[in-house]
C-alpha cells in the first residue's frame, strides 16, 4: 500500500448527504434545544473533566450493545420525553431503553414497572417498583441501591442503581456462573475483574474532586484455609495520592484489549509461599464517593512483582510515579511476617567484593534499573526479571548467552547499581525481546481470529504457569519465562506442533475446555 | 475558531464537519460499514450530551477520542461474544476496498488510528499521544512499526 492509495481511500470514505441529513433531523429531535440552552451557558470547559465524561459516556454507551443479535443498537430509538416513560406491559424494550429510563428516573422514587425486557437472547422479566426506604437492601452500600432482580431457573438478573450522581442503573445478568453483560456487572465484596470492568467502574466518578476517599486496605489470605484472612490497619490517601490515583486509572483505560488478554492468562495463578503452601496477597482499593457509594477494586501486588511480562496492568502500577501503589507489597504483618519468597531456583546472589556499594552507579538499585527496562526496553542478554520475596526491592535478574557473555552481561549490570546487594542472576535460555516478538506474533494471530469469528486461541502472554495449582516456570531454574498460550481444547495438539515445529519450546501451549469469559475474573 | 451556537445550527456543522472523520476511524476499526455508521450516531449523539466546547480544536479531538473508545468498546464486546460470521453483503464491496482492509488488519487498533491520525489529519505524535493517553515515544514507535508492516512511505523517504 503506498500513502496515495491509503489517503486517496479514506477520501472515497464519506458519508452520503442523504445519511448526513438523515442523522441531522434526529439530532435535532433528540436534543437541539437542550444543546443550544447549555452551549449558552457553558461556562468553557476543563479538558481533563470533559475526557472523563466522554469515556463515561462511552462506558455508558457500551450499554447500548444489544445482547440479542451481539450487535450494537441503533440510538435512536431511545425515550424522547423528559418525563419518565411508563413502558406498557408485555413490551419488549432494548437496554438501550431501559437505561434512558432510569437515568430519566435516577434520582426520583422509582415508579414505573418494566415488564419484560429483551436480554443476552431471553426475554427476562423485571420490575422496577417504588422505591420505598426499607426497600434499600444492605447491599445497596456496596452495590448501589438494588432495583429488583429475577431469578430464573438458570439465570440471575439485577438491576442496581450504582451511582447516587448520576442515578443510573445498571443492569447484571449472570447465568451459569458466567456473567453474560460485561459492563452490568455486581461488586461482589471481594473480586478481581478485567482491567477494562475495573475502569469502568471507576469511571463512575469523574475525578478527585468527587472522590470522598481512598481507601488501602491490606489482606493476606491464605488460601489452603479458605476464608481466613488477617486484615491490616487501612491507609487512606491523601488528596495527592488521589489525584495520582485518578491519573493513572484515566491512562489505564487506554489499555488496548490485547493488553488486557495479555493479563487475563495470570489472573488465576498463584502465588507460592517459601514453605510451598499457596499463598497471596490482595489489595483493595476502595473508593467512596461524596454521595456514599463504595467502589473497589482487588489487585495483587506479588503478582506485579513476579509478573511482569505482558502484564500490562500491574507493570502500570510498578512505573515510579505509581510506586506507592506497590511499595508495599513486602507485607509485614502484625500477626506475622509473611515471607513471599519464591521457590529455590538457583539464582546467584550477589556477595563479597562485587556486593560493595558503588557511588559511579547511574541507578540506586535493580529495581530502578528494572523500571528504566519497562520504560526504555530491556537489553538483548536479559531473558527476564522476577522477585524473590514478592517485593520490588530484591530483584533476580536471568541472562542469556554463553558463560563469558552473561559474565559481560553481570559486569555491565553491576556498573550501572549503587547498591548491588539487590540484584541476583540466573541463566536463561531465550533473551525476553525474543519472546515479546514471538508474543506480539501470536497475540496478531489471536487478532485476525477474533475478527474472522473463529477463534481457537484464547489467550497468550509471557511468564510462568500453573499446573494443578503450582506455580511452575520454565527452564533449568524452573523460573524462566514462557510465552504461554492457551488454546480451545480441541485444537491443543495442532497449535502444540504447530509452535513447536516453528518457535522450540519458547512457546508452552495449555489446553482450555471453553472460552474463559473475562466479563468476570474472580481469583480463587 | 469560534463554533456556532445556536443548536439546529451547531449540529448542523459538527455533522457536516465532522461525521466523515468519525466514521473514517470507525470504519478502519471495525471494517463493517453499518456498523460505522452506527458508531458515527452514537457519537453525534454524544456530542449532544456531552460537554460543550466553544473552541474547534478541542472539540475535534474530543470527537476523536470518543470515536476511538467507542470503537474499542463496540470491539471488546465483539472479542467476548460469539457472534455470527459476515455475509458477503456486510462486508466491503469493492475489491480494492478489501484488500486495503485486509492490509489494514495486520495493525492492531492503536496503530491503525495513529496512522490515521497522523497521515491524514496531520496530528503530531504529541498530540496523538495526548488524545490516546499514551506516550509521545510510544506514538513515535508505534507509528513506525505500522509503516514497517505495511511497507509504506518507505520510499519517499519519510
Amino acid at each position: 500500500m503506498t500513502k496515495q492509495e491509503y489517503i486517496g481511500w479514506l477520501d472515497q470514505l464519506s458519508v452520503s448527504e442523504e445519511k448526513q441529513e438523515e442523522w441531522i433531523r434526529r439530532l435535532k429531535e433528540e436534543g437541539g434545544k437542550e444543546t443550544a440552552e447549555r452551549r449558552q451557558r457553558a461556562p468553557g470547559c476543563r479538558w481533563i473533566r470533559t475526557a472523563v465524561c466522554c469515556l463515561a459516556a462511552a462506558v455508558l454507551v457500551l450499554g447500548a450493545v444489544k445482547a440479542g443479535d451481539g450487535k450494537p443498537d441503533g440510538a435512536g430509538d431511545g425515550p424522547q420525553s423528559d418525563t419518565v416513560t411508563v413502558i406498557p406491559e408485555e413490551k419488549e424494550v432494548s437496554r438501550q431503553q431501559l437505561e434512558s429510563l432510569l437515568e430519566e428516573t435516577g434520582p426520583q422514587e422509582m415508579g414505573m414497572e418494566i415488564r419484560r425486557i429483551q436480554a443476552g437472547g431471553k426475554i427476562l422479566e423485571y420490575e422496577v417498583k417504588e422505591m420505598e426506604g426499607d426497600k434499600k437492601e444492605e447491599a445497596g452500600q456496596l452495590k448501589g441501591e438494588l432495583l429488583t432482580s429475577y431469578q430464573g431457573p438458570e439465570e440471575t438478573g439485577r438491576a442496581y442503581r450504582i451511582s447516587g450522581r448520576t442515578g443510573l442503573a445498571y443492569l447484571f445478568l449472570e447465568e451459569g456462573g458466567h456473567n453474560y453483560l460485561g459492563r452490568f456487572f455486581e461488586m461482589p465484596e471481594t473480586g478481581t475483574f478485567t482491567v477494562g470492568e475495573m475502569l469502568e467502574l471507576v469511571y463512575q466518578v469523574r475525578g478527585p474532586e468527587e472522590m470522598h476517599q481512598v481507601i488501602f486496605r491490606k489482606t493476606n489470605v491464605d488460601n489452603t484455609e479458605r476464608g481466613q484472612s488477617i486484615q491490616v490497619p487501612e491507609v487512606s490517601l491523601t488528596e495527592e495520592e488521589k489525584e495520582q490515583f485518578f491519573r493513572m486509572v484515566e491512562k489505564l483505560v487506554s489499555l488496548s484489549p490485547e493488553q488486557q488478554e495479555n493479563r487475563e492468562i495470570h489472573s488465576a495463578w498463584d502465588v507460592y509461599g517459601e514453605t510451598g503452601e499457596v499463598a497471596k496477597v490482595l489489595r483493595f482499593v476502595d473508593i467512596i464517593t461524596a454521595e456514599g457509594d463504595l467502589i473497589r477494586f482487588t489487585y495483587d501486588p506479588v503478582q506485579a512483582a513476579l509478573y511482569q511480562g505482558g502484564y500490562q496492568f500491574f507493570s502500570e502500577m510498578t512505573e515510579e510515579e505509581n510506586k506507592w501503589m506497590t511499595e508495599t507489597a513486602q507485607i509485614d504483618l502484625s500477626a506475622g511476617t509473611v515471607q513471599w519468597k519464591a521457590p529455590e531456583d538457583g539464582a546467584e546472589p550477589v556477595t563479597g567484593k562485587e556486593a560493595e556499594e558503588n557511588p559511579a552507579g547511574s541507578f540506586r538499585n535493580i529495581s530502578e534499573l528494572y523500571q528504566y527496562w519497562t520504560d526504555h526496553g530491556y537489553p538483548d542478554y536479559v531473558g527476564d526479571v522476577y522477585s524473590k520475596d514478592g517485593g520490588t526491592e530484591n530483584l533476580v535478574v536471568s541472562l542469556t548467552g554463553t558463560e563469558e557473555e552473561r559474565k559481560a552481561a553481570r559486569k555491565e549490570i553491576l556498573d550501572l547499581l549503587q547498591n548491588r546487594k539487590s540484584v541476583s542472576f540466573q541463566r536463561a535460555a531465550y533473551s525476553r525481546n525474543d519472546l515479546c516478538t514471538v508474543l506480539d506474533e501470536i497475540i496478531q494471530e489471536m487478532s485476525e481470529q477474533s475478527a474472522a469469528g473463529t477463534v481457537q486461541i484464547y489467550g497468550a502472554g509471557l511468564g510462568w504457569t500453573s499446573v494443578n495449582g503450582t506455580v511452575t516456570g520454565f527452564g533449568e531454574s524452573k523460573k524462566e519465562s514462557r510465552v504461554v498460550v492457551t488454546v480451545d481444547a480441541s485444537v491443543y495438539e495442532e497449535y502444540e506442533k504447530r509452535y513447536r515445529e516453528r518457535y522450540g519450546d519458547r512457546v508452552y501451549v495449555q489446553a482450555e475446555e471453553e472460552a474463559p469469559h473475562h466479563d468476570l475474573a474472580v481469583m480463587e | 475558531m469560534e463554533l456556532p451556537m445556536a443548536g439546529d445550527t451547531y449540529i448542523d456543522y459538527i455533522v457536516r464537519t465532522y461525521s466523515g472523520m468519525i466514521y473514517r476511524i470507525a470504519y478502519q476499526n471495525l471494517q463493517i460499514k453499518c456498523d460505522a455508521e452506527d458508531v458515527v450516531q452514537e457519537v453525534l449523539i454524544k456530542v449532544l450530551k456531552g460537554p460543550v466546547f466553544t473552541e474547534e480544536r478541542a472539540l475535534k479531538a474530543w470527537l476523536i477520542r470518543v470515536t476511538v473508545n467507542h470503537c474499542r468498546n463496540v470491539t471488546r464486546y465483539y472479542s467476548r461474544h460469539k457472534t455470527e460470521p459476515l455475509t458477503e453483503t456486510e462486508t466491503a464491496g469493492a475489491p480494492e476496498d478489501r484488500r486495503l482492509l485486509e492490509e489494514l488488519a495486520r495493525l492492531s487498533a492503536d496503530e491503525r488510528n495513529m496512522i490515521y491520525l497522523h497521515y491524514y489529519e496531520g496530528y503530531t505524535a504529541r498530540e496523538i499521544g495526548e488524545m490516546l493517553d499514551k506516550k509521545e515515544n510510544t506514538v513515535s514507535s508505534r507509528i513506525r512499526r505500522a509503516r514497517k508492516k505495511l511497507k509504506f512511505m518507505l520510499e519517499e523517504g519519510e
